[in-house]
């Protein structure tokens, strides 16, 4: 009897499909299992706070108890003898230690007629949180070291603008794009304090060309915020060696002291308030205090951006 | 036949595109610090800037994961570092070259000088990080990075 065998071919068909179909769950499993750790990654990310250095330590902190006397900032009140009839104001004779560092006098620099005067009481910090501040390098501070204190102010402030370029040049870069320091404000929605500061890179222009373009600025201020309270802040002092880092003759003290005038002149005459901070940081000599620059002369250190906003506190309409 | 290649094709996409690159062990906080005490900048002081304003200045999307960033502390200098994780480590590069751009707009006419460094920014990239630094010492930025991505 012829025995016929039938030899049956191995099929490979079910194995691929089977080693095709577990890999595919494998590189699934995968995925999912990467973007579930990535999402775990993602929810750990440590929370961005306020680095410590735009914060003052606690030995930074102005001591708003301290004795009068012993303050480095002078103020802005006048004596009883001041002849340029400003109100309200009273001679500090250092002995209320209730008062702040911004109230003493140590100098004999008179308060230049025509600036806000000094309030008795100050507003707080949240005065500022609807708040604009126009400026240049020494206004782009601002947010580095106030924004735990203010952190609704609306800063629009960039290096290098002077009264000029503050109207016309795109130099202000909001989410990639270039804008006008105007333009740029517009994104910051409604404000209902501004606050300017120019004229630190303004002091080689001619005066003429320097408050043209200042009160066409401020025009515009007008036209974008017409029911804003608009103060215009004198231009900084510098310290007394600061032609070692900046040499222009023109950077000096009694060039800004002259620009402040034409500044107080301006803002009377368009009916803004304009705010003498610049008292708020001179020393004896009338200039900036080295501590508060030690590295060019002009950019302050964040000490000073608090002694900045305790002056604003103080002068408010 | 052909299911059989296409789930093997399936399966090769769904691998490749969950990890965009390899994720290095870094953090962006003590990288950045760690550049700013060794970079050496004497002429001004660097402070890490809050992140609300960088957010601001820097076009992150939503693909960076953890950012620190050093400027300068009076806004006289261009000095700059910036370590930046993102899972699109192509466009936090794109964001620090622009930052370069907008600094160069600032400092141009303001501080001329600073045109120097700001010509020459060290950008480098690896793995889900990248790194820029702005300063005068080039070299010494190099190695200081070179260190951190050992």
């Amino acid at each position: 009897m012829q025995v016929v065998r039938h030899r049956q071919k191995a099929s490979l068909s079910p194995l691929i499909k089977f080693i095709a179909v577990f890999l595919m769950i494998a590189a699934a499993s995968y995925g999912i299992a990467t973007l579930w750790q990535n999402a775990q990654e993602s929810a750990s990310a440590p929370e961005k706070k306020a680095p410590a250095s735009a914060m003052l330590t606690e030995d930074e902190q102005p001591d708003y108890d301290a004795d009068p006397e012993d303050v480095s900032v002078a103020g802005s009140i006048a004596s009883d003898d001041d002849e340029t009839g400003l109100d309200g104001q009273d001679e500090q004779d250092g002995e209320d230690e209730s008062l702040p560092d911004t109230k003493s006098i140590l100098y004999e620099r008179q308060a230049i007629a025509g600036a806000v005067p000094q309030n008795e009481e100050s507003v707080g910090y949240d005065y500022f949180n609807d708040a604009i501040f126009f400026g240049d390098s020494i206004s782009t501070g601002i947010p580095l070291y106030m924004i735990t204190m203010v952190p609704d102010v609306a800063v629009v402030a960039m290096q290098g603008v002077n009264t000029m370029t503050a109207n016309t040049s795109p130099l202000i870069d909001i989410n990639g794009t270039q804008l006008t320091m105007i333009d740029a404000a517009k994104t910051k929605g409604d404000r209902k304090k501004v606050y300017i500061m120019l004229g630190a890179n303004s002091l080689g222009l001619d005066e003429n060309r320097f408050i043209d373009g200042y009160t066409e600025f401020v025009k515009s201020v007008f036209e974008l915020y017409p029911d804003a309270v608009v103060y215009i802040q004198s231009i900084l002092p510098v310290t007394a060696n600061v032609n070692e880092v900046y040499p222009a003759e023109y950077i000096n003290n009694e060039r800004i002291v002259e620009f402040n005038e034409l500044i107080r002149d301006m803002a009377v005459g368009l009916n803004a308030h304009y705010v003498d901070v610049a008292q708020a940081m001179i020393d004896e000599t009338g200039a900036l205090p080295t501590n508060a620059s030690p590295f060019d002369g002009m950019h302050l250190t964040p000490e000073y951006y608090i002694k900045w906003f305790d002056y604003l506190r103080y002068h408010t309409v | 036949m052909k299911k059989t290649l296409m789930a093997l094709f399936m399966s090769a996409v769904i691998f490749s595109s969950c990890n965009g690159g390899e994720t290095l062990d870094i953090d962006a906080q003590k990288a950045a610090e760690t550049i700013a005490d060794g970079i050496g900048v004497t002429n001004d002081q660097l402070m890490e800037a809050p992140a609300e304003v960088i957010n601001e200045w820097y076009t992150f999307d939503d693909m960076v994961v953890d950012f620190t960033v050093y400027v300068s502390a009076t806004g006289g200098t261009a000095n700059e570092i910036a370590v930046v994780k993102s899972k699109d480590v192509k466009t936090a590069e794109e964001a620090l070259i622009r930052r370069v751009e907008n600094l160069k707009t600032r400092f141009k006419d303001y501080v001329p000088a600073e045109m120097v460094k700001l010509d020459n920014p060290v950008i480098v990239t690896k793995g889900d990080v990248a790194v820029m630094v702005i300063a005068d010492d080039t070299a010494k930025a190099e190695k200081l990075i070179g260190e951190i991505f050992k």
